[in-house]
């Protein structure tokens, strides 16, 4: 998958300058007679637009420069604005992405080119790369690029050496789908992990804290114990409840009953003060059988009789039914005792219940703890089998990840390759000691440039024949400064590169060429020729592009640096 | 002090007599030996002065000439003419001072000069005047404490008949023989030539209704009321209480002068006489056994007692008495 610039456009916004370069999907060569036309800043600012630091030099005040770069990969079009540690992209003219700082801008690239370069930090952890890692290959610079050893032409201070060449086994294959899948599962599971344990580590915190506190609480207690004193204190409560319905009834009953005896002994005050005529009538007008003897006697006479007896005895009576209420009375007074007492132990009992709210709330809490503790427990449990299933997980995923037998393949197939390579260019071979991704060859003297060069051939060549998914990068070439070197070396490169299927595209600039110096017949060659020094960045061009610039730097003000 | 008097004799004719007493017809007072004899019969007059009694008084008076005069009534045959005093009765040579004393057993001066008074007001020879039959009295009773006196003795009698009698019952019947005999002696509904019946009726006191008087009295006492409840035996507060208070409406009602009493004591002794208690069954389970009889043969009349016990307080009352705890 070829990743292909189709344009660059450099604004400068303080001098509202500017330079639009239309790229072709070949050969693209800039080339001057002089130096100092700009060929080396334009060629800087491709993969600085992309995310990439590179060294540029001081005159060209890269913070005032806005750059905007359209490519094309995967059959979508995209664009990069970058303007200091601002970027936007698009998809299709579609905003995707705005916001500050490159390390932000790694997750979008990674869904675009679909690549991800797995670092590990100084903790042993495994974290995404940045964008320069993946352009690495890519680019050579005119000064760092060619002094001793290859892929050391971008700013990637934030990485050591060993790290930087790791990363060039994902562009041969590393990043395989399995690797990539180990890579995203233990990353997420070492999230997952953490996550876990630190679940685990604050409920075994609160477990202790827990059980330290239950034990304080629950020393000497009987939960069961507990309980049932608190339903004896509940029973106890309701009896007397029970209890003082029936002792109030009683009383009511009672009074109800006083009210009754009293009642009838007005009756009978009454009934004295209007003493009716005793007379007797001896006119016989009714009779009683009487059951003992069969005697009819007169009603007359037994209601006379009932009258004296009465009347006679009205004290005698008065004091039975006074005794009666006598006795009511003192069931009274022992009732509403009863009454009072029962009125007491019910308070006592609540006011018990309140005030030891201490054995409820130890009850209560002795509850809640034990459950608690239970569910910690088991909580902990099923999560401590999570840890060591993860555990497990990940040592497999680690031991995936890092003892790949890719690994392996590619430095064979990479060796082999470099072999050819300085086959191919001349290169004795007893300067290939060694040599591998890992141990790069140094350039020395004449042969400094090919043995650089040969280096980055021979990952070209590994990556076709490995046919790797990684993204391939147009292959940017700024030739070197010396000047006896030039012409030659060029038109060598040129020559060699043209074997190449990966990269598709190769943008170079250098210093007189002379396309009919080529040895062999090279077709798909555009050739700008830049020719007014220090003017690379021009206001006509600025005008021609103003309504575009404007959109873009509209958004890119936007973006919150914070 | 003649309702006294005729109490008086009542209690000592008691044993030997079923008397009748007739008070102020004819005489103070007419005492029949047998109530169903309208014969036989003794004519009593009561002289209350508060001195000595001449014979001077006697004769003036004519209170022996008036007793005498009984002797002439038709159809009738007099046992005894009695005179009645206080005080012992100063004759010509003798006094009167025992309790009797037959007139033709005094001195014989007194004896003559009685005959010779008699033969004067009846106008009669003084050969024929027969002193057998008039005899004199001497009353234990006296003007200020008649009353007094002879209740005590109604009580002495009383206790002799029943012993174990109240006070209470004391009192009722002898309440009620005082009263009955103010009436009668009040009527003046009835004509000197009133018969026998009418005189029975109207004037008259019979040893039945002296019975009578005395078994209604026991009957209706209401016995203490904690005496009525040791005899139930162990009961629950509240049947205490039911208790209580139908003894309560009890006494109310005889206050009241409920004339149902009676009609429901009736039907409780039949309802008793049908249904006895059983050896196995308790006093509590018979009362409302009874109870529930009673209901039913005349829920009309007592269905205002149903939710009481009343109707048991008096099945109680009658079964303490009849049983002889009484």
């Amino acid at each position: 998958m070829n990743v292909i610039f189709k344009n660059i456009l450099i604004v400068d916004i303080e001098k509202k300058t500017a330079r639009k370069i239309t790229l072709h999907e070949r050969f693209n060569i800039f080339t001057s007679s002089e130096n100092h036309v700009g060929k080396s800043s334009l060629l800087k600012s491709l993969y600085y637009t992309l995310g990439a630091d590179v060294f540029f030099d001081d005159r060209w005040k890269k913070e005032n420069k806005f750059c905007s770069l359209d490519f094309n990969f995967n059959e979508k079009n995209y664009t990069i604005n970058r303007l200091k540690t601002k970027y936007c992209i698009f998809e299709n003219d579609k905003l995707i992405f705005q916001g500050s700082e490159t390390k932000n801008i790694i997750p979008i690239l990674e869904s675009i080119f679909n690549f991800t370069i797995y670092l590990r930090n100084k903790n042993k952890h495994l974290t995404k790369a940045y964008p320069v890692l993946t352009y690495l290959p890519y680019y050579i610079d005119q000064d760092s690029g060619w002094e001793e050893t290859p892929f050391s032409s971008f700013i990637t201070g934030q990485y050591d050496k060993k790290q930087i060449l790791h990363s060039l086994y994902y562009h041969l294959g590393l990043q395989e789908d399995a690797i990539s899948d180990a890579v995203n599962n233990l990353k997420s599971n070492e999230k997952k992990l953490k996550e876990i344990e630190d679940d685990v580590n604050n409920e075994k915190n609160v477990l202790w804290l827990l059980l330290s506190k239950s034990g304080q609480i629950i020393e000497g207690v009987d939960i069961a114990d507990l309980e049932k004193r608190l339903t004896f204190s509940k029973e106890k409560i309701e009896s007397v409840v029970k209890e003082i319905i029936i002792s109030r009834n009683r009383i009511q009953k009672l009074q109800s009953e006083l009210v009754q005896h009293q009642a009838q002994l007005k009756i009978i005050a009454d009934y004295s003060k209007i003493k009716s005529d005793l007379s007797p009538d001896k006119k016989v007008d009714q009779t009683l059988l009487c059951p003992n003897c069969g005697y009819n006697i007169s009603s007359n006479l037994y209601d006379m009789v009932r009258k004296s007896y009465s009347v006679q005895n009205e004290n005698y009576l008065n004091q039975q039914i006074i005794h009666i209420v006598d006795n009511i009375k003192l069931d009274l007074k022992i009732e509403s005792e009863n009454y009072l007492n029962l009125q007491n132990m019910l308070k006592e009992e609540e006011e018990i219940k309140s005030e030891s709210k201490k054995p409820y709330l130890l009850y209560i809490t002795q509850r809640g703890l034990s459950k608690t503790i239970m569910e910690l427990q088991d909580s902990i449990g099923t999560k401590e089998q999570e840890i060591q299933k993860l555990q497990i997980n990940n040592k497999i995923l680690k031991k995936l990840i890092d003892n790949s037998d890719k690994k392996k393949e590619i430095d064979i197939a990479y060796k082999s390759n470099l072999n050819l390579s300085f086959n191919n260019l001349g290169i004795p071979l007893d300067e290939m000691n060694d040599v591998g991704l890992m141990k790069l060859a140094n350039g020395q003297g004449t042969l400094s440039t090919k043995i650089i060069l040969a280096q980055y051939l021979a990952l070209f060549k590994t990556m076709e024949k490995l046919e790797t998914n990684a993204p391939h990068f147009p292959f940017v070439v700024d030739s070197p400064k010396a000047k006896e070197a030039v012409g030659e070396s060029v038109n060598f490169i040129f020559e060699q590169l043209s074997y190449l299927n990966i990269p598709s595209q190769i943008i170079i600039s250098t210093v007189e060429f002379d396309k009919s110096l080529l040895k062999t017949e090279m077709s798909n060659i555009h050739t700008t020729v830049l020719s007014e020094k220090f003017a690379l960045l021009n206001s006509k061009q600025y005008a021609e592009n103003e309504n575009k610039i404007n959109d873009y730097l509209a958004i890119m003000n936007h973006i919150d640096t914070k | 002090m003649q309702i006294s008097q005729v109490m008086h004799m009542m209690l000592e004719e008691y044993p030997q007599s079923d008397f009748l007493f007739v008070l102020d017809h004819k005489d103070d007072i007419t005492f029949y030996p047998n109530q169903n004899d309208s014969v036989h019969l003794s004519y009593y007059q009561l002289k209350t002065d508060e001195t000595t009694v001449t014979i001077a008084i006697l004769l003036n008076n004519d209170w022996i000439a008036k007793l005498y005069n009984h002797l002439l009534e038709p159809d009738v045959e007099i046992d005894t003419l009695g005179l009645i005093t206080i005080y012992p009765v100063k004759l010509c040579r003798s006094s009167l001072t025992d309790d009797k004393t037959k007139f033709c057993e005094v001195d014989d001066e007194s004896i003559e000069k009685i005959k010779r008074h008699i033969a004067d007001k009846e106008n009669i020879p003084v050969e024929s005047v027969d002193l057998s039959k008039l005899i004199h009295l001497r009353t234990p009773l006296n003007i200020r404490s008649h009353n007094k006196i002879v209740e005590t003795e109604l009580g002495d009698f009383l206790h002799g008949y029943n012993s174990c009698i109240t006070i209470e019952s004391e009192k009722a019947i002898f309440t009620s023989i005082w009263n009955i005999l103010s009436s009668l002696q009040q009527y003046e509904g009835l004509s000197p030539s009133a018969d026998f019946t009418e005189i029975k009726t109207h004037k008259g006191f019979s040893k039945t209704e002296f019975d009578e008087i005395i078994k209604i009295a026991i009957d209706i006492h209401i016995l203490p009321f904690e005496k009525i409840i040791s005899y139930i035996g162990p009961t629950e507060p509240y049947e205490k209480e039911k208790f209580g208070l139908a003894y309560s409406y009890l006494i109310g009602d005889y206050s009241n002068n409920d004339s149902r009493i009676g009609e429901i004591s009736n039907y409780i002794s039949t309802t008793i006489d049908k249904n006895p208690i059983e050896d196995d069954e308790s006093i509590l389970c018979y009362l409302k056994r009874c109870k529930k009889n009673i209901l039913v043969d005349y829920s009309n009349s007592l269905i205002i007692y149903k939710d009481t016990y009343y109707i048991e307080l008096l099945v109680i009352l009658k079964l303490i008495k009849s049983g002889g705890t009484y």
